[in-house]
């Protein structure tokens, strides 16, 4: 049955096209994930704490993918967000890009993005997981490249799926050490096997590849560039993809594997570390921005960074922190992403400073901007204070580092606040005056302001209800991750105590960066030019281009000569590798019975050789290597081999008499101009040499089978009636040889004698 | 007797009938179209007569020829790549005029000589048939038609031919070797004498030089040289036949050879490692400044070559089966390309990709069909790429070549960015791309390019299936008799 939304989802992408062209109304595809949604909800209800609906289909089992679904308390809770806030999105996006050409195309990437993050959640093997991971990807590729006008949105969505294709490759490598580790591809199996894991000796590398994969999907320093970048997709699906669904990827997938990989150094360490930097790095980025989506953008950094902070330190407290924010986060930030939207599409613009008073044109936008920065700012009774409190609860019951933990929160969080108001206030509320040149602007139609007022109002309602949602939610969530029961309920109002103190001390904070955001805003320039993790990406681009261009300009010249030494080279190389490896070198000693005459011949060979080489004409390169065949030839001689030799004599002096021929019609010779490309021609042709003839000397002293010249021999008479053991051989034994040899030369006698007889009848058709 | 032989011996008959029909037409005046319908109907009825003896077995000639499960879903892969080819073809414009019905004449003469090798288990038939299936591919290329700017065909066969050449040549010299050792041409005998030689050095220097050969036609680098210069200088069709069956034709040799090296056996395993690892550095990398669609897809074809080695590298069953089904995989991943690009040239001219702009407003099923087969090459989820590239890397990872899955990897990472620029441009195209004629398509183009994303998504989602059948069949090929 897991299966099935996932399809549903699909299915609704493929007509959405159509849809899109039809008078039908577009909205009306919402009933798709309206339906899945209702669906979950219906199972997660019912579903008990710590339990799980899963079943299995198969699929590829050999290879360890099989098509496993569960249905769990914290994969149930992010399906409901996908499927909750997408019912939302379509709606608004049916809004956004009304009329637009392409409105029907953009429906169907987001049903299959929506498709794929469902699969990912509910997914139960881990090669499921990754590939519903890499078709997240892609189709957030696809998405944020979606203006496609505009060449540098289609850089950034590169940019994008670059780091998350990468990171994903890293995690496939983690999953791939994981599952071999663990002795199982089925996550459900694989937390329940943590000390096999954590004992294994790749547990380092494992975990490793799957905190890069988590990082680069959740945006965390130093890959979180990509993320900002990110900016250039239409609202709606940054709305979507950038809060409440992608990237909670990365922090779903290393909440949902700590119980096989916590209780390590590297785990709390690298996690704890990694979300501070990603925390403070969005928070003092996201003050300078001016550009609505942009300010999101970072402040989603931070909440990335706090949660994976808090995966990191792994307490049941702080799982329970993490999954209140997670799931505020989703509500407030969709919602403050599709007003930021909304009021582009009125207003033309997204520049915080060209914005103002808007509240008196577009009053409901405003109520919905309102209620999502008050929740996201963390004010009670919204439940980002909840989020917020638990926090803080969670670093005064830390026994070691809280004080550090501490500080890092309260600092992200004033951040948080006061960037929350100036994405969600400022626009609205602010004296600024208005800057939308030629738009008279007014409310946005219903389709624009619903979707966000809705989420808005959830997370006031999810604050009141604290309780309830704790029972409702957050318990399941936390048991499925930490596969325990949570022990403690979830409440809006702790009494006075520590954490409340501290939510003071944020919120005066908070507001006193608010009051001074302009100050800021003139040193905007001079903060971004630091160079980053971007850069780097940028050069690791720009060299891999270079290193590329200039190894074609080497290897792939188009010159035969030069593939030639290549190939020459790296089978030199093999035979070296073959002999420096593995040994076996031939035995190279000479012996007494060294004769005369073959020497001489073998010196002067090899000397007519090294001649060629040296010649200035090709003609003095012809003779040296006639030289060499001649030589040859009388060693075949003195070995009693008449026909070889004669053979080799015949061959030798047709090829010489050709190579003349065509060397007459040649032009000069032009000498090498470096000495180093002769010295590196005359190593290679060295090695290639050597490497030959050892491999030759090798063969002589293996002798496999009896030598078949005895027993052509012995053969002759008895098979074939023959004293004359060479003729039996070229007649019988090899008969269909020769008779082969025959046709050749039959062959080449008919085309010599067609061409004699064309060039005399061109000489006669000359003459008359 | 005389039907059994049939059963098993059908679809090199309807082959071999099908050419000589199409040699005929060739004879007469004004027959483009008709030798093309008579190859359409010959590749359909061969692609039918494969099914139909799916399950034939028989040994035939003396030995020379083994007709299993083995060799009827590899001639059923060639059949369907026919087929594909032919639909791709068109009416071969980009070929000299006078010449063009041979084009469909050399392609069957072509397919013979592979359909011929699946079943080949003896040297010498090997020999021929891959004689057969390459002599008519450098015609081919040669065939394309001079014009203003188009004057590569020429180079680029005789480059093609003389590495092909000389690469059959040092075959033959490894293969002799490989005789003189075991004194037999029978494949499976030949394997199984090889045996307690295996380390020797006869027997590497002999299967080395014979997987020389066979480096050539699957472009493994430092054999690859021809390739991105023939794929730019031949015709887009033929460049998409150059680039789909012969690398199928090498694995299912190399399969048959690799039989005879046991998997601890290490200097086989390291210079397959050393190769692989070239071949894909060398190709992802150059293929990433490449802007010629054909040179780009040359050079992604050496890396591809370089993926397909990890499966040998394993060299047990998991990795041949592996690199077979990523071998089939890949043979339909770039005829979707080609498709693509033989549909997008101008009047046969190469494609470049900023040609590729705003294809999925000039048709939108094109777009489609690039984007699926570049995501396919790519080993992105949920196409055959991915699984095949799966299977490779778990085969390698099974028998502990963990640094070679890792560089495997990263190289997956590289070659994404080419790909991308690609799907980048056919997707996304700028506005102001200069021909932005909508690209009207034919029903036969149509069916093609809808038949191989189907085949490409549908190898990808049942692995299962492809891969328990090529294992099965694997089984007469690898185990020594």
């Amino acid at each position: 049955m897991l299966l099935w939304p996932v399809l549903l989802l699909a299915a609704a992408g493929l007509i959405s096209p159509y849809v899109a062209r039809s008078r039908i109304p577009v909205w009306l595809l919402a009933a798709a994930p309206a339906g899945v949604f209702a669906w979950l909800l219906s199972s997660y209800l019912r579903l008990g704490v710590g339990e799980t609906t899963a079943e299995s289909l198969g699929w590829f089992d050999p290879l360890g993918a099989s098509l496993d679904f569960v249905l769990d308390g914290f994969g149930g809770l992010l399906a409901l967000l996908i499927s909750g806030v997408g019912t939302l999105i379509v709606i608004y996006a049916s809004g956004y890009l009304a009329g637009h050409r392409d409105l029907g195309r953009l429906l169907l990437l987001l049903f299959f993005f929506m498709a794929s993050m469902l699969g990912l959640v509910l997914a139960d093997n881990v090669i499921l997981l990754f590939v519903f991971w890499e078709l997240t990807s892609i189709t957030s590729y696809l998405l944020v490249g979606f203006n496609h006008e505009d060449k540098a949105a289609r850089a950034k969505a590169l940019q994008a799926l670059l780091v998350t294709g990468a990171g994903g490759l890293a995690m496939l490598a983690g999953f791939i050490l994981l599952g071999t580790t663990a002795e199982s591809w089925r996550l459900s199996e694989i937390v329940q096997a943590g000390d096999l894991v954590r004992s294994s000796p790749v547990y380092g590398a494992l975990t490793a590849c799957i905190i890069i994969g988590a990082a680069a999907k959740s945006a965390q320093v130093p890959l979180h560039f990509w993320l900002p970048n990110a900016m250039a997709a239409p609202t709606p699906v940054s709305a979507f993809l950038h809060s409440a669904t992608m990237v909670k990827a990365g922090v779903f997938l290393l909440a949902k594997l700590s119980p096989a990989l916590d209780g390590t150094l590297l785990w709390h360490g690298s996690l704890s570390v990694l979300g501070s930097a990603t925390l403070i790095t969005g928070a003092v980025l996201g003050i300078v921005q001016t550009d609505l989506k942009r300010i999101l953008a970072y402040t989603t950094l931070s909440v990335l960074g706090i949660l994976t902070l808090l995966i990191g330190i792994g307490t049941e407290l702080a799982i329970k922190s993490m999954v209140v924010f997670l799931l505020g986060h989703a509500l407030y930030k969709a919602a403050l992403f599709m007003v930021a939207g909304t009021v582009d599409h009125e207003t033309g613009t997204r520049d915080v400073r060209r914005l103002g008073g808007l509240r008196r044109a577009m009053p409901v936008t405003a109520v919905a901007a309102l209620l999502a920065a008050f929740s996201k700012a963390g004010f009670p009774p919204f439940f980002g204070f909840v989020g917020k409190e638990y926090v803080y609860k969670t670093g005064t019951a830390l026994d070691q580092a809280g004080t550090a933990f501490i500080v890092v929160a309260v600092v992200g969080n004033m951040f948080l606040l006061a960037l929350a108001l100036k994405a969600g206030l400022h626009p609205f509320w602010s004296k600024t005056p208005l800057d939308a040149p030629g738009r008279t602007v007014h409310e946005a139609p219903w389709s624009l302001w619903g979707p966000p007022l809705a989420l808005a109002l959830c997370g006031l309602a999810f604050g009141l209800a604290a309780g309830l949602v704790g029972e409702a939610l957050v318990g399941k969530a936390v048991a499925a991750i930490r596969l325990e029961p949570m022990t403690s309920s979830l409440s809006l109002w702790h009494g006075l105590s520590l954490p409340l103190v501290l939510s003071v001390v944020t919120m005066a904070g908070g507001l006193l960066i608010y009051a001074n955001r302009r100050l800021i805003w003139p040193h905007r320039g001079r903060i971004e030019a630091v160079p980053g993790p971007s850069s780097v990406y940028e050069t690791m681009v720009g060299n891999l281009a270079e290193v590329a261009k200039r190894k074609t300009r080497i290897l792939q010249s188009g010159a035969l000569t030069r593939y030639v030494a290549i190939v020459i080279a790296a089978a030199t190389f093999l035979l070296g590798w073959k002999f420096l490896r593995f040994g076996g070198w031939p035995d190279l000693t000479i012996g007494p019975d060294i004769e005369i005459l073959p020497a001489v011949l073998c010196v002067l060979a090899a000397g007519a050789a090294l001649g060629a080489t040296i010649a200035t004409s090709r003609l003095g390169v012809l003779v040296a290597l006639g030289i060499v065949g001649i030589a040859i030839a009388l060693l075949f001689l003195h070995y009693s081999a008449p026909d070889l030799a004669i053979t080799q004599i015949l061959v030798e002096a047709l090829t010489v008499m050709l190579l003349m021929l065509v060397v007459y019609k040649l032009p000069p010779v032009r000498r090498e101009p470096r000495p180093g490309v002769a010295a590196a021609k005359w190593a290679l042709a060295a090695g290639f040499g050597g490497g030959m003839t050892l491999i030759v000397l090798q063969a002589l002293e293996l002798q496999v089978a009896p030598s078949i010249s005895e027993q052509l021999a012995t053969w002759s008479y008895p098979a074939a009636h023959g004293r004359n053991v060479v003729n039996v051989i070229l007649v019988d034994f090899r008969a269909l040889d020769t008779f082969g040899e025959m046709i050749v030369l039959t062959i080449a006698a008919l085309g010599v004698l067609s061409l004699l007889a064309r060039r005399k009848r061109k000489r006669e058709d000359a003459g008359s | 007797m005389i039907q059994e032989f049939i059963m098993a011996f059908l679809p090199e008959l309807v082959l071999l009938a099908g050419v000589l029909a199409v040699f005929v037409v060739t004879l007469y005046n004004d027959r483009v179209a008709r030798a093309r319908a008579v190859s359409l109907a010959t590749a359909a009825a061969l692609v039918v007569s494969c099914l139909i003896t799916l399950r034939s077995e028989a040994t035939l000639f003396d030995g020379a020829y083994r007709v299993d499960l083995f060799s009827q879903w590899l001639k059923l892969a060639f059949g369907v790549g026919y087929l594909a080819v032919i639909l791709l073809g068109r009416r071969v414009d980009d070929i000299r005029p006078d010449i063009r019905p041979e084009f469909f004449l050399f392609l069957g003469i072509s397919m013979t000589g592979f359909v011929f090798l699946a079943s080949s288990i003896d040297a010498i038939t090997l020999v021929v048939s891959l004689e057969l299936s390459s002599f008519p591919l450098f015609l081919l290329v040669a065939m394309r038609r001079e014009r203003e700017g188009q004057r590569m065909q020429m180079e680029s066969a005789i480059k093609f031919m003389m590495f092909g050449v000389a690469a059959n040549g040092v075959m033959l010299f490894g293969l002799s070797y490989l005789y003189g050792l075991t004194s037999t041409t029978s494949i499976p005998l030949m394997v199984q004498r090889l045996q307690p030689v295996i380390d020797g050095p006869l027997a590497l220097a002999g299967l080395g030089l014979t997987f020389a050969g066979l480096y050539y036609k699957l472009a493994v680098f430092p054999f690859h040289f021809w390739t991105p210069d023939v794929y730019q200088g031949a015709s887009n069709e033929t460049a998409g036949i150059i680039a789909s069956m012969p690398k199928l034709g090498a694995v299912v040799i190399l399969v048959r050879f690799a039989a005879a090296a046991t998997p601890d056996n290490q200097l086989i395993t390291e210079i397959l490692t050393v190769l692989a690892v070239a071949s894909m550095f060398y190709g992802n990398l150059v293929a990433l400044v490449q802007r010629d669609l054909k040179r780009l897809l040359g050079f992604s074809t050496i890396a591809h070559a370089g993926y397909t080695l990890l499966g040998f590298v394993a060299l047990d069953e998991a990795g041949f089966s592996a690199s077979l089904y990523y071998m089939t995989g890949y043979l339909f991943m770039v005829l979707a390309c080609f498709v693509v690009i033989s549909r997008v040239s101008r009047d046969g001219e190469n494609v470049a990709i900023e040609d590729l702009h705003g294809l999925h407003r000039r048709s939108p099923l094109l777009a489609l069909t690039m984007v699926i087969g570049i995501f396919a090459l790519a080993g992105i989820p949920p196409f055959v790429g991915f699984m095949g590239k799966f299977a490779l890397l778990n085969a390698a990872f099974a028998r502990g070549h963990t640094v070679l899955v890792i560089l495997a990897v990263i190289n997956t990472a590289i070659a994404a960015y080419y790909y991308l620029r690609v799907v980048h441009a056919s997707f996304f195209g700028d506005r102001d791309a200069t021909d932005q004629m909508p690209i009207a398509l034919d029903g036969s183009t149509r069916a093609l390019c809808i038949g191989l994303i189907a085949i490409v998504i549908l190898l990808g989602v049942t692995p299962a299936p492809v891969i328990d059948a090529i294992t099965t069949s694997l089984a007469s090929v690898v185990a020594v008799p």
